[in-house]
C-alpha cells in the first residue's frame, strides 16, 4: 500500500513536470538558458515547431525599403528603418507598390525627370529600396503572385506615391533604375486607397532630423557629380562602436565551414603561408586566412556546390544561396545572419554575382579587405553558375556593441573628403553618402564614419570624419541651431 | 636681445591680424559693406526675397576652398550670428567641394538671414528673406496632385 502511494506520487510529479515543461516550451521562454536560447526567444509557436520558417533577416530585408523620405509639405523627414516611424510607413506604402506590381493602376504616363523631382518637392512619400531588381524579381521579393511584370522598366529601385484628394486616387511614379529618363506615373481608382495628404504629418511629426535631397539643394560640388537623390543633413547621430571577433580563430569552426564545401575537411586540409590554412581537394579548393576571409573556388562550374537546380528560377537560386550563407553562418555563430544583400538582382539566372554586407544597430558594415589574395569588397561575394556555387568568400565576423559617441564631421566635411579623394577619377558620380561602419580586418572597435558609394564602382569608401574644431561642429543629435543666436 | 623682441612682437601682430580676420563679428547691421563680391554664392534662397512651406530651410551656396562662413539671423535690431549647441559660432570653412550648406528653423512670416564670407582679410555679406507661409495658405500650396490629375484630364 505504501509503494503504491510513492508510486503515485512519483507519477503525478512526473506528470506536474511534464506539464510544466510543456507549458515552458509552448509558451515560455523554452527549455534553454537564456544566453542559450537568445535567438529563439519571442519566436512564435508555429516557427518553433517549423524551424525552416524562422525570420531571416536577409530574406526580410530584401523586400523593406532601405530608406523612406516623407515630404508633409512644411519638412522633408527621412526614415531609416530602425525609426519608429518607420514600419507604419511602410506598411501604408507596401500595399501601393504592390497594387502597381499587380497591375492595379487605372491608368498610366510616361512623364519626365522634371516631373519626377517636382511630385518630391511637393507632399510626397518616396520609397528606396535597398537594390535595384527586374520588375519579375520585384514582384517575387514583395510577394505578388502573378504581378504583371511591368515591362516598361529594366530595373527598379525606388518611387514616389502623391497622396489621394477628394477627387482624385493615389498616385505613384516609377523610374528605370538605371535610366532616369525612363518614368512613368500610374493613377489608382479613388476608391482604391485612401492616402490623405493630412496623414504625411502624421508620419513627421515625432521625427527629428531633415534631409534634403541634392537636387533640392541647389549646389553643384567641384570635380563630382551627385546622384539627385543623395540627402543633404546637418545632425550628427550618436552611434555606437561595433566590437569585431573572428569566430574562425575557433578551429571547429573553421572545420565546420569547410565541411560545408569538402567531403573530408580533415584530410584535405594542411597549414600555408603565414598562418593560412590551405584545403584542397579534387573539385575545388579553399583557404582560411588568420583575419577570418574565408575562400572556396571550383576547378570548373560544373564542380561547385550545388544549392539549387538547373532549372531553378533566379528568385529560388537567389533564396538558395541567401540559405547556404545562412546555414554556413549557423555553424560559427548561434545568432542569426545579420546581413542585407547588397548587390543589384537584375543578372541572368544563369549566372549570378550576389553580395551581401553586414549589418548592425540598423547600419550597414561595409568591407574593404586587402592582403595576399584578391580585394574583398563585402562581408560575402559568390559566384552561381547553373545552381552551383563556383566561388564563395566570406569574412566572418561576429559584432558586439562598444561605447556610443557622437558621429564625427558632418555631411558637408564627408563632402569635401570624397571630392579630393575622387578628384583622380574620369566623371565620378556619387551614388549616395551615408552612415556606416567600415571594416578592414582589424580587431579594433570599429567607429561609424560616412560612406560613399559611386556610380560603377562595387567598392565602398570611408571617411572616419575629423574631430571638428568646436567653432565648426554641427549640432549633435539635433535640430538646427538656427533659434540660437548671439547676444 | 632687441632685435629677437621685436621679431616676437610682429609675430604677435601679425597673429593677432590672422585671428582678427579668421573670427566672424556676433553681430552685423542692416547694410553691412562688402570687401568682396564672388567669395561665395547663395544658391538655396534663389533670390533675396521668397517663400517657402518649409519650417526647416536648407541655406547653400558655392564659394572659395578655404573661404569662411559665418550665418545671422535678424534678431528686430541687428542680424546675430547663429551659435552651435556648444554656445560658438556655428561658422563653415569651405572645402574641396565648394558648397555650404545650413539648416535654419523658420517661424511663420519674414525670416530675415545674413550669410558673411570671410576669406584673407576680404569679407562678403548677402541678406535674404524667407517667408514661412502660413498654414491655411501652404494647404492651396501643395496642390501637386491637382496638377497631376490636370495633367490626367488632359491625356484623356
Amino acid at each position: 500500500m505504501f509503494k503504491e502511494r510513492i508510486k503515485t506520487s512519483v507519477i503525478v510529479l512526473l506528470i506536474v513536470n511534464l506539464i510544466a515543461l510543456t507549458c515552458r516550451l509552448w509558451f515560455g521562454n523554452g527549455l534553454l538558458r537564456d544566453e542559450i536560447a537568445d535567438f529563439a526567444r519571442g519566436l512564435p509557436l508555429a516557427e518553433r515547431f517549423f524551424p525552416d520558417e524562422k525570420i531571416s533577416i536577409p530574406r526580410e530585408m530584401l523586400s523593406r525599403p532601405r530608406k523612406i523620405l516623407v515630404n508633409d509639405g512644411a519638412l522633408w523627414i527621412a526614415c531609416y528603418n530602425t525609426d519608429v516611424a518607420f514600419t507604419p510607413i511602410e506598411n501604408r506604402t507596401r500595399q501601393i507598390i504592390e497594387a502597381f506590381l499587380r497591375g492595379d493602376a487605372a491608368d498610366s504616363k510616361a512623364v519626365t525627370f522634371r516631373d519626377w523631382q517636382a511630385a518630391l518637392e511637393n507632399m510626397s512619400i518616396y520609397v528606396e529600396l535597398p537594390i535595384a531588381y527586374t520588375p519579375e524579381m520585384l514582384c517575387s521579393v514583395m510577394g505578388v503572385d502573378g504581378g504583371r511584370h511591368p515591362t516598361e522598366f529594366s530595373a527598379i529601385r525606388d518611387f514616389v506615391i502623391l497622396p489621394s484628394t477628394e477627387e482624385t486616387g493615389v498616385f505613384i511614379l516609377v523610374r528605370d533604375a538605371y535610366d532616369n529618363d525612363n518614368a512613368y506615373i500610374y493613377q489608382f481608382p479613388k476608391d482604391s486607397f485612401s492616402l490623405p495628404a493630412g496623414d504625411l504629418a502624421i508620419y513627421t511629426e515625432n521625427s527629428s532630423g531633415y534631409y534634403e535631397p541634392a537636387f533640392s539643394t541647389g549646389v553643384e560640388p567641384e570635380g563630382v557629380s551627385l546622384d539627385p537623390m543623395v540627402l543633404f543633413f546637418d545632425s550628427r547621430p550618436s552611434t555606437a562602436a561595433l566590437i569585431p571577433s573572428n569566430p574562425l580563430e575557433i578551429p571547429e569552426n573553421s572545420r565546420s565551414i569547410v565541411s560545408a564545401f569538402f567531403n573530408n575537411a580533415d584530410t584535405a586540409g594542411r597549414y600555408g603561408e603565414e598562418g593560412t590554412r590551405v584545403y584542397v581537394e579534387n573539385y575545388g579548393d579553399a583557404v582560411i586566412y588568420p583575419v577570418g576571409l574565408f575562400e572556396y573556388r571550383a576547378v570548373d562550374d560544373s564542380k561547385g556546390v550545388k544549392i539549387a537546380e538547373t532549372y531553378s528560377s533566379y528568385y529560388e537560386t537567389v533564396n538558395s544561396a541567401i540559405s547556404f550563407a545562412e546555414s554556413l553562418w549557423g555553424m560559427v555563430s548561434d545568432r542569426p545572419l545579420s546581413a542585407l544583400v547588397s548587390s543589384d538582382l537584375t543578372q541572368a539566372a544563369d549566372r549570378i554575382h550576389i553580395t551581401m554586407d553586414y549589418y548592425q544597430g540598423g547600419r550597414p558594415v561595409a568591407v574593404s579587405l586587402d592582403g595576399d589574395f584578391e580585394h574583398l569588397s563585402h562581408g560575402i561575394e559568390m559566384d552561381i553558375v547553373s545552381g552551383r556555387i563556383v566561388s564563395y568568400r566570406q569574412l566572418f565576423r561576429n559584432y558586439s556593441y562598444g561605447e556610443t559617441s557622437a558621429l564625427s564631421g558632418d555631411f558637408v566635411g564627408a563632402l569635401d573628403h570624397f571630392v579630393n579623394e575622387f578628384a583622380v577619377r574620369a566623371d565620378p558620380v556619387i551614388s549616395d553618402i551615408y552612415i556606416g561602419y567600415m571594416d578592414q580586418g582589424g580587431s579594433e572597435s570599429l567607429r561609424a564614419g560616412w560612406l560613399a558609394k559611386l556610380r560603377g564602382d562595387d567598392d565602398t569608401y570611408a571617411y572616419s570624419g575629423e574631430e571638428p574644431e568646436a567653432a565648426d561642429a554641427a549640432p549633435v543629435d539635433g535640430e538646427p541651431e538656427s533659434e540660437v543666436t548671439a547676444e | 636681445m632687441k632685435y629677437i623682441g621685436a621679431i616676437f612682437a610682429a609675430i604677435l601682430v601679425m597673429l593677432s591680424g590672422a585671428a582678427v580676420y579668421a573670427a566672424h563679428p556676433s553681430t552685423i547691421g542692416e547694410a553691412e559693406s562688402s570687401t568682396a563680391s564672388d567669395l561665395i554664392v547663395v544658391k538655396k534662397p534663389e533670390t533675396t526675397n521668397s517663400a517657402t512651406t518649409k519650417t526647416t530651410y536648407g541655406v547653400t551656396g558655392t564659394g572659395k576652398n578655404g573661404v569662411s562662413v559665418a550665418y545671422y539671423k535678424y534678431d528686430g535690431s541687428s542680424y546675430s550670428v547663429i551659435l552651435n549647441s556648444e554656445g560658438k559660432t556655428a561658422n563653415t570653412k569651405i572645402g574641396a567641394a565648394g558648397v555650404f550648406y545650413k539648416q535654419v528653423s523658420l517661424s511663420e512670416g519674414h525670416n530675415k538671414f545674413a550669410v558673411r564670407a570671410e576669406y584673407k582679410g576680404l569679407s562678403q555679406v548677402i541678406y535674404f528673406d524667407i517667408n514661412l507661409l502660413k498654414k491655411e495658405v501652404l494647404d492651396n500650396v501643395n496642390s501637386f496632385t491637382y496638377d497631376v490629375q490636370s495633367i490626367f484630364t488632359g491625356w484623356i
